[in-house]
């Protein structure tokens, strides 16, 4: 199942996208001819060997980065008119909280931002810390959190304007594989309340396959899109169906297609 | 070692330097003795202490005063050094450029540019002091994770409110620490400044002792001065580690 470019139900179209970096040492190509569609409502997962340009890409739809070549259009607007409207919600690498305030007032942050006064923001963002499981921690700082509950804190700011799509950029890298398998089901959980449009950047075949309703394999020099899965599986998954037949199928597939991507010397 | 055992080796380790001032300086002494003991100068304090704080008033209102023009003065040009890739270069070297030219040339200028008054001090005292805030404060607004600048832009704030918001309180723990610096710096611009144009102030009180070979006041002077440089020092420490509790534990936050 693949849809034309803009056609009414596509929510994110990249068409031809390069992206590179000059620095004093020369040109490097980060990205090269990168298209792709995501369909309104889906989950969508960049998988693919470090350094292939996820982050990047990711980056250049959200509209942190100016691609090179070709563009990005959301909802049948520039990437830009997107972000200014604040229909994004970003997730990043780092959890990026701000140290000097609590984790019920970083996540009012992006509502304060937009107007909201502090009464109303914080009530709103209390409901949110309650979404992501995090009742009863609204005034610890950042500092006091574990790294999982720093990572819930930054998915339920990145989900206070109700953003029509959130992205994820490795949100729960570094944590241990049952903490990750928990988050993974209530971060399902909580986008399928949202009924946002979601792209996931991750390293992890399981998480893809998990959360996923299309997977994109990415390889590298220069990065672009060697292969697409789609997932069909029920929703709610859980984790008693990741042991299953069709997963693990799946989990087979997805394993090879990346495998592919990486060179003989990364090995 | 414990805080006590500190706190008595501590002492006692002054305890001896000040014995050992006040022998020599007993050895030493006469009508023509350069050298003051630490009790002829407390007694020179006592007696004179009335002079003593007026003076220092008048000296600390010019620091206190330079060092606000400083804090204006040098988190403005922090400001454009970061955020206006073009003059930023030139802004820091110009700076620079200010901040070496000798106070003791400086001061002179003003006084033709502002006449001998409070004016001219103040604005020596802020020459002293601006140079250290402008590379602190520069330098904690680099240290703001890219991360930050890119969450304001995903939530669509202006580059003047991620500057304000988010960045700026990143800067401040360096901000303060800049602070412990340029106070003690404010004060001694000040004094300076004083030698070539007061009446009043812990600067002239050193000249008019030196010319009349009063060496108990030039002695106590000097005490005086030392002290409040160190209290403008203790001051802004305490108030770095007061102000920013989430800072010694960032580090930590994840
Ligand atoms: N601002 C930049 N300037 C220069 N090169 C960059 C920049 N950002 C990324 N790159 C380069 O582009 C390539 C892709 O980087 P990117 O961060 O997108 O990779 P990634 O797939 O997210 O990797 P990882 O899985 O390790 O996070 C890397 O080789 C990186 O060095
Ligand atoms: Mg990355």
């Amino acid at each position: 199942m693949t849809t034309t470019p803009g056609a009414p139900d596509s929510c994110i179209v990249v068409k031809d996208v390069g992206m590179d970096f000059s620095s004093k040492s020369g040109t490097f190509q980060a990205l090269s001819e990168v298209s792709l569609n995501v369909e309104r409502g889906q989950f969508a997962t960049l998988i693919g060997p470090s350094g292939c340009g996820k982050s990047t890409l990711l980056r250049v739809i959200a509209d942190l980065l100016q691609p090179s070549s070709g563009s990005v259009s959301v909802f049948g607007e520039s990437a830009g008119q997107a972000r200014k409207a604040r229909n994004f919600g970003f997730v990043f690498q780092d959890p990026v909280l701000l140290p000097w305030r609590s984790a019920l007032s970083n996540v009012a942050l992006p509502l304060r931002v937009s107007g909201l006064t502090k009464g109303e923001a914080e009530a709103r963002a209390r409901a949110l810390l309650d979404l992501v499981g995090l009742a009863g921690f609204e005034q610890n700082l950042p500092s006091t959190l574990s790294g999982g509950m720093a990572r819930r804190v930054a998915i339920a700011r990145a989900l206070t304007l109700h953003p029509s799509v959130l992205m994820l950029d490795e949100p729960f890298n570094g944590l241990d594989e049952i903490r990750r398998q928990n988050l993974n089901e209530e971060l399902q959980r909580v986008w399928m309340e949202s009924g946002a449009t979601a792209i996931l950047v991750t390293h992890n075949v399981s998480e893809a396959v998990f959360l996923s309703d299309r997977v994109f394999v990415m390889g590298k020099g220069p990065g672009r899109i060697v292969a697409e899965l789609v997932i069909d599986l029920p929703r709610p998954r859980t984790t008693v169906m990741a042991l299953e037949g069709r997963f693990l199928e799946y989990v087979r597939t997805l394993t090879a297609e990346l495998t592919g991507t990486y060179a003989v010397e990364d090995l | 070692m414990s805080r006590w055992a500190r706190v008595v080796t501590l002492s006692a380790v002054y305890l001896a330097i000040l014995v050992c001032w006040q022998l020599i300086a007993n050895a030493d002494a006469g009508p023509q003795s350069l050298l003051s003991g630490p009790v002829q100068i407390a007694q020179t304090i006592i007696e004179k202490w009335q002079i003593l704080l007026q003076a220092s008033i008048v000296t600390l209102t010019e620091a206190i005063v330079g060092l606000f023009g400083a804090v204006i003065l040098g988190v403005t040009v922090a400001v454009i050094i970061d955020a206006v890739d073009l003059v930023g270069p030139t802004v820091y070297r110009l700076s620079v450029i200010l901040y070496s030219v000798p106070l003791i040339a400086l001061a002179p200028l003003l006084v033709l540019w502002f006449g001998p008054t409070f004016t001219a001090r103040a604005v020596t005292a802020m020459v002293a002091s601006f140079l250290p805030i402008v590379i602190n404060t520069v330098q904690g607004l680099r240290g703001a994770p890219h991360a930050v600048t890119e969450l304001g832009s995903s939530l669509a704030m202006s580059r003047i409110s991620i500057l304000s918001v988010l960045r700026f309180r990143y800067a401040v723990p360096s901000f303060l620490a800049s602070l412990k610096i340029a106070g003690p710096a404010a004060f001694i611009g000040a004094m300076l400044a004083e030698w070539v144009n007061a009446e009043r102030g812990l600067g002239i009180s050193l000249l008019y002792a030196m010319f009349s070979f009063n060496v108990e006041g030039l002695w106590s002077t000097l005490v005086v001065a030392t002290f409040w440089s160190g209290a403008i020092y203790l001051m802004f420490d305490t108030l770095a580690k007061r102000a920013t509790p989430w800072h010694a534990s960032a580090g930590a936050a994840k």
